[in-house]
Formats: C-alpha cells, sequence, structure tokens
C-alpha cells in the first residue's frame, strides 16, 4: 500500500474511533436524558395525582393503590416514608413513580399510591438518533477517507517526483535542479533538496575520478615509451630483461586505464560483424596466453553446448573482456578454467577461492581489488570488461559456479544470434 | 526492504488491534452504563415530595374570595393547585397552577395539563402547558364558587382544540 493509501486508512482508522466513541456517547446521553424525562413526567403525574386523591379520595392520571406489581425497592422506599421513581427491567420495562399515603398515625404510610408508563428498550425517537447516528458516522468516516485520500495525494505526488529524479540521475541523468530543490519548508521539500545535493556530489566525485583516470593514463604514456625504448638500449641483458618486463607491464597497466578512460567517456561504439562464437572463443583462448599471461598450466578448456551460433558482435572487444576474465582467473582463481559457450552465452568459471561478494554485488570498480583472497592488482581487468560489455549491449554478471570458484556470465545480445550449420 | 515488512505490517496490526480495543472499551462501558442505570436504585421524586408537604400544610382560608369545587362535589378551595378537568375518569387534570390573578369575577393563572390518554391514544411524556381562566361566580351551598373553566394551551394540544371550556358547578 502506497503511503497515500496508508494516509487515508490512518485518517479513516482514527475518524472511525472518533465517531465510534461520540455515537456511544450521544446514545448514552441521549438514554440517560430519556430516563430522566421520563422519571420526572412521572413524578408530576404522581404529585398532581396525590394532590387529587389527599383532596378529593379519586385516583386521577390513571393512579393506583397498592399496585401488586409495584417493584420490591420502590415499595421498601415508599414505606420508608420515601417518595421515588424507578425504572424496571424484565418482560415489560416501565417507569414507576410512588409515594406513601394515608400516613395516619406518623408510624409510616399505610398505602402507597403509584403511576407507571412502559418504557421500552425500543423507543422509537432512540432508534431514530440512532439510525441518524449510524448514517451521518458512516458518512463522516466515508468523506474523510476521500478526502484524506486527496490530501495525501499531493504529498504523495512530490515524493513520486522526488524518487523519479532520483532515479533518472541513477540512470545517469544530470541532477534536474527544478525537480529536485523546491522551495518549500517542509520535510519532503528537504528530502528533494537532500538528494539534489547528494546527486550533486556523486555526480562531482565520479566525474573527478574519471578526468583523474585520463589525467594520469595521459601523462604517463610518454614517459613509459621512452622507457621501455631505453630499456633496449641497456647492456645487461639480465637487467634488460628485467626492465623490459617491469615496463611492459607499467605499459599494460597504462593502456588499461587509457582503455578505461575512454570507456568512461562514453564515446566507445561497438564494431559490429558476424561471427561463428564457439571458433571465436577458441581463437581468443589461444591469443590469451600471449596477451596475458594465461599458460599451460592453468589447463584452460573450452566446451561448446548446444547448437553452435552465429553472433553479430564486435570480435576485438569480446576478445578484451574474455581476456580479461581469462587472466583475473590465471591471476586469482586456480585451474583448470573452463570456457563454456552456450548459445550467445558464455562463461568462464575458474576453481579458486571466487569473487568476493562486494564484486558480485556491485560490479567491479577500478583500483578495487578485493580481498585478500583474490591477490593484487589494479582491479582495472574486470572493470574493462564490464565496461566493454556495456558498449556490446552484453550482460556480464559475476558469481559463484555451483562446484566453488568464480563464475562469470558474459551473455551477447540476442539481436542476431541465430543457428549455424552444424558442419558445413 | 523485505527485513522492513515484518515490523511494518506489525505497526499496522498494532494499530488495528488497539483501534478494535478501544472500540470494544467504548462499546463495553456505554452497554454497562446502560444495564447498571437499569438496575437503578430508587431515584427521588422532588415534585411529588414537594406535594406530600402540601397536602399535610393544606387549609388556607377563604377571604371571601370565590372557590373552586372540583368537579361540583370537591371541597370548596381558593386558589387551587390543581383542578381535575375530566371529572368521569380523571384522566384530564390542570396541575402546578400558580394563579397570577384571583379576584372576585375571575382568575387567571397558568400551569400544566396531565393526562392519561391523548387523542392519539398514546401515553405522552409531558404535560399541556395552558392558561387557565375562571369566571362566572356564582352562590353554590352558601359560598361564592367559580362555575365555568377556560383552558388555553399555549403549545401542542392534547385533544385538538387550543381552547377548552369546562363546567365546574
Amino acid at each position: 500500500m502506497g503511503i497515500r493509501g496508508r494516509i487515508a486508512l490512518a485518517i479513516s482508522c482514527m475518524t472511525a474511533l472518533a465517531v465510534v466513541v461520540l455515537g456511544f456517547s450521544v446514545h448514552h446521553i441521549a438514554d440517560l436524558e430519556r430516563e430522566r424525562s421520563a422519571r420526572a413526567y412521572q413524578d408530576d403525574r404522581l404529585s398532581s395525582a396525590l394532590q387529587i386523591y389527599e383532596r378529593d379520595g379519586t385516583l386521577a392520571l390513571g393512579a393506583k393503590l397498592d399496585d401488586g406489581t409495584l417493584p420490591s425497592p420502590l415499595r421498601e422506599a415508599v414505606f420508608k416514608k420515601k417518595s421515588g421513581t424507578y425504572v424496571s427491567g424484565g418482560e415489560d420495562p416501565r417507569v414507576w413513580a410512588a409515594t406513601g399515603v394515608g400516613d395516619g398515625d406518623g408510624s409510616g404510610p399505610l398505602r402507597s399510591l403509584s403511576v407507571s408508563a412502559p418504557y421500552p428498550d425500543d423507543d422509537p425517537s432512540q432508534q431514530s438518533l440512532d439510525r441518524a447516528l449510524l448514517i451521518s458516522g458512516c458518512g463522516t468516516v466515508v468523506l474523510m477517507a476521500v478526502v484524506s485520500w486527496f490530501v495525501s495525494q499531493r504529498l504523495s505526488r512530490r515524493l513520486r517526483l522526488s524518487a523519479a529524479a532520483a532515479r533518472r540521475i541513477a540512470a545517469g541523468a544530470e541532477p534536474d535542479a527544478d525537480a529536485l530543490a523546491s522551495q518549500g519548508r517542509d520535510e519532503v521539500a528537504e528530502l528533494g533538496r537532500s538528494v539534489h545535493h547528494m546527486a550533486m556530489s556523486l555526480a562531482a566525485r565520479v566525474e573527478a575520478e574519471r578526468e583523474f583516470t585520463a589525467d594520469v593514463a595521459h601523462e604517463l604514456r610518454t614517459p613509459v615509451a621512452g622507457l621501455v625504448a631505453a630499456a633496449e638500449l641497456l647492456p645487461q641483458p639480465r637487467a634488460v630483461e628485467l626492465v623490459r618486463d617491469r615496463a611492459q607491464a607499467m605499459r599494460r597497466l597504462v593502456e588499461d586505464l587509457l582503455e578505461v578512460s575512454r570507456l568512461d567517456a562514453g564515446v566507445e561504439r561497438a564494431d559490429l560483424d558476424a561471427c561463428e562464437l564457439p571458433s571465436l572463443v577458441r581463437g581468443i583462448v589461444q591469443r590469451a596466453a600471449r596477451q596475458r599471461g594465461v599458460d599451460e598450466a592453468d589447463e584452460v578448456s573450452v566446451t561448446v553446448e548446444g547448437e553452435p551460433r552465429i553472433v553479430e558482435t564486435d570480435r576485438r572487444r569480446v576478445e578484451r573482456v574474455l581476456v580479461n576474465l581469462l587472466a583475473n582467473a590465471a591471476k586469482h582463481g586456480k585451474p583448470p578454467i573452463e570456457v563454456v559457450v552456450a548459445g550467445a552465452r558464455i562463461v568462464v568459471r575458474d576453481h579458486g577461492p571466487g569473487y568476493p561478494a562486494e564484486l558480485c554485488a556491485e560490479g567491479p570498480r577500478r583500483f578495487r581489488t578485493a580481498a585478500p583472497e583474490r591477490g593484487t592488482g589494479h582491479g582495472l581487468g574486470l572493470t574493462i570488461a564490464a565496461g566493454q560489455a556495456q558498449v556490446l549491449g552484453a550482460r556480464l554478471d559475476f558469481g559463484a559456479a555451483a562446484e566453488g570458484g568464480a563464475e562469470a556470465v558474459l551473455e551477447l545480445p540476442e539481436r542476431a544470434g541465430r543457428v549455424c550449420p552444424t558442419d558445413p | 526492504m523485505t527485513d522492513r515488512g515484518g515490523p511494518r505490517w506489525g505497526r499496522g496490526r498494532t494499530a488495528l488491534v488497539a483501534f478494535a480495543v478501544v472500540t470494544a472499551l467504548a462499546a463495553g462501558g456505554v452497554w454497562l452504563g446502560q444495564t447498571s442505570d437499569r438496575a437503578s436504585a430508587v431515584d427521588a421524586a422532588p415534585k411529588t415530595s414537594a406535594a406530600v408537604q402540601d397536602v399535610k400544610e393544606d387549609g388556607k382560608p377563604s377571604d371571601g374570595l370565590p372557590t373552586v369545587r372540583d368537579c361540583g362535589i370537591g371541597a370548596p378551595e381558593v386558589k387551587p393547585r390543581v383542578i381535575t378537568l375530566t371529572c368521569t375518569d380523571v384522566g384530564m387534570v390542570a396541575t402546578e397552577i400558580s394563579w397570577k390573578k384571583y379576584g372576585a369575577k375571575d382568575a387567571l393563572g397558568v400551569g400544566v395539563v396531565q393526562v392519561e390518554k391523548t387523542a392519539a391514544g398514546a401515553e405522552t411524556d409531558t404535560g399541556f402547558p395552558a392558561t387557565f381562566r375562571l369566571y362566572g361566580p356564582k352562590r353554590v351551598d352558601g359560598g361564592l364558587a367559580f362555575t365555568s373553566l377556560e383552558v388555553t394551551y399555549e403549545g401542542s394540544t392534547p385533544l385538538g382544540d387550543t381552547t377548552e371550556m369546562y363546567n365546574l358547578a
């Protein structure tokens, strides 16, 4: 239930409660008043009847002498020299008034003079009052529900606008200052402003990170290239090898950073052409050894499940994704590494400790190399893999394999996937 | 969000339970109040008690003013507080009469007519306020007594007529 419905329900419940309490109170007060006036009227009648009886000895206004049906509490009161009124219950509820007469010697009345009138439980006026209370109560509750629905609609609409604006920002849109930075002074406006400020601050931070990566990569490229060239000129073969290896590693890092910054800038476009996925993957795995140090010891196996597919995709980018996944598996996981091609889906599985939970939940982040069990690294490989997959329009999910170990699933878009002839 | 589902539902249920309990308490209170009122003790009857005192203190001198003989047969009384209107069944009685003027030729007072049965056949729970005018004093049995009574109702009427005439002789 939305906040609108909940506010309407709460107000309706409170109104219903107030109506119930008020209704019962009015009913009760009306009942008391009815009884009071009935008693007072019988008192009037009895006083008149008493005056006539005392004067003329006649029984006026339906008064009775020594009525056998006089309720016993009233009878007791009368013979204690008290005049009183009484409401009797039972089958035939009546309101009574009685007094004593014939107090000859002062010891107490000899006889009782009483009047009575029916006092039905289902009094028509009381019933019509109850009916009016019920109808007006229900009407009030319904009216309050409708009114509170419309009142809470306004609040709810502003919250939904804020949520929509926050969603747009999360999806990558620019913060909409008009939608969020309202001038109101209430809590909803405050929330909107907070979301706006948070979005602005996050966007600024992301932009700074992006610029930093691009700048660093750009600035490092030239000296690293010079370093690689200069290493070639060193006289000692061992030193040359060491310096060359480190310089190459540094160049790869710089290239990765540049790739990350290009992906960040959103200028990369996929260059699509049709290719048979299993053979593409086999070629990539063979080349991976040369590119990223995936060697024989890693026991990389390629399995094809189901019909081989021809997929319209960007070979180079699929290679970047797969090579980075394989390099990550070789570096942080344990052999054997399995690559399974099933339709347009490529699964890379290793038998190491698996991806850290944070990575599975939030995806890879640059320079964030998770937990110690995944060893050290720059955290750029998987960032690039995820970025390239996005350029391809593919899905890249990181998770855990059923039998343990890390499992990355690359799901290429189905747009041009079709079954190719099995054996040409 | 799922982890907050439980407490939120719990809050809603608590509110509903609170609502039900308060409603039940209110209803129960009213019901108890009603039942206890029904079995109520004997309440005081102030007017009857006052009438009992008046009856004991009765016996005013006539001062030569015309008297009223109730239904023509009652004991002569000056400034009577009660006058029987229908003498056959004693179902209509003028009560609580306070006399504004009580002269030798006529008398004017206000009071309430109590009726056992109205024209509609049902008992009412109030009297009928009216103005009473006594006139036509005649010498009856050696004393001066009013012979006619005019009753003018101020609001609703027991028998339909605003003005009724009664013969007291």
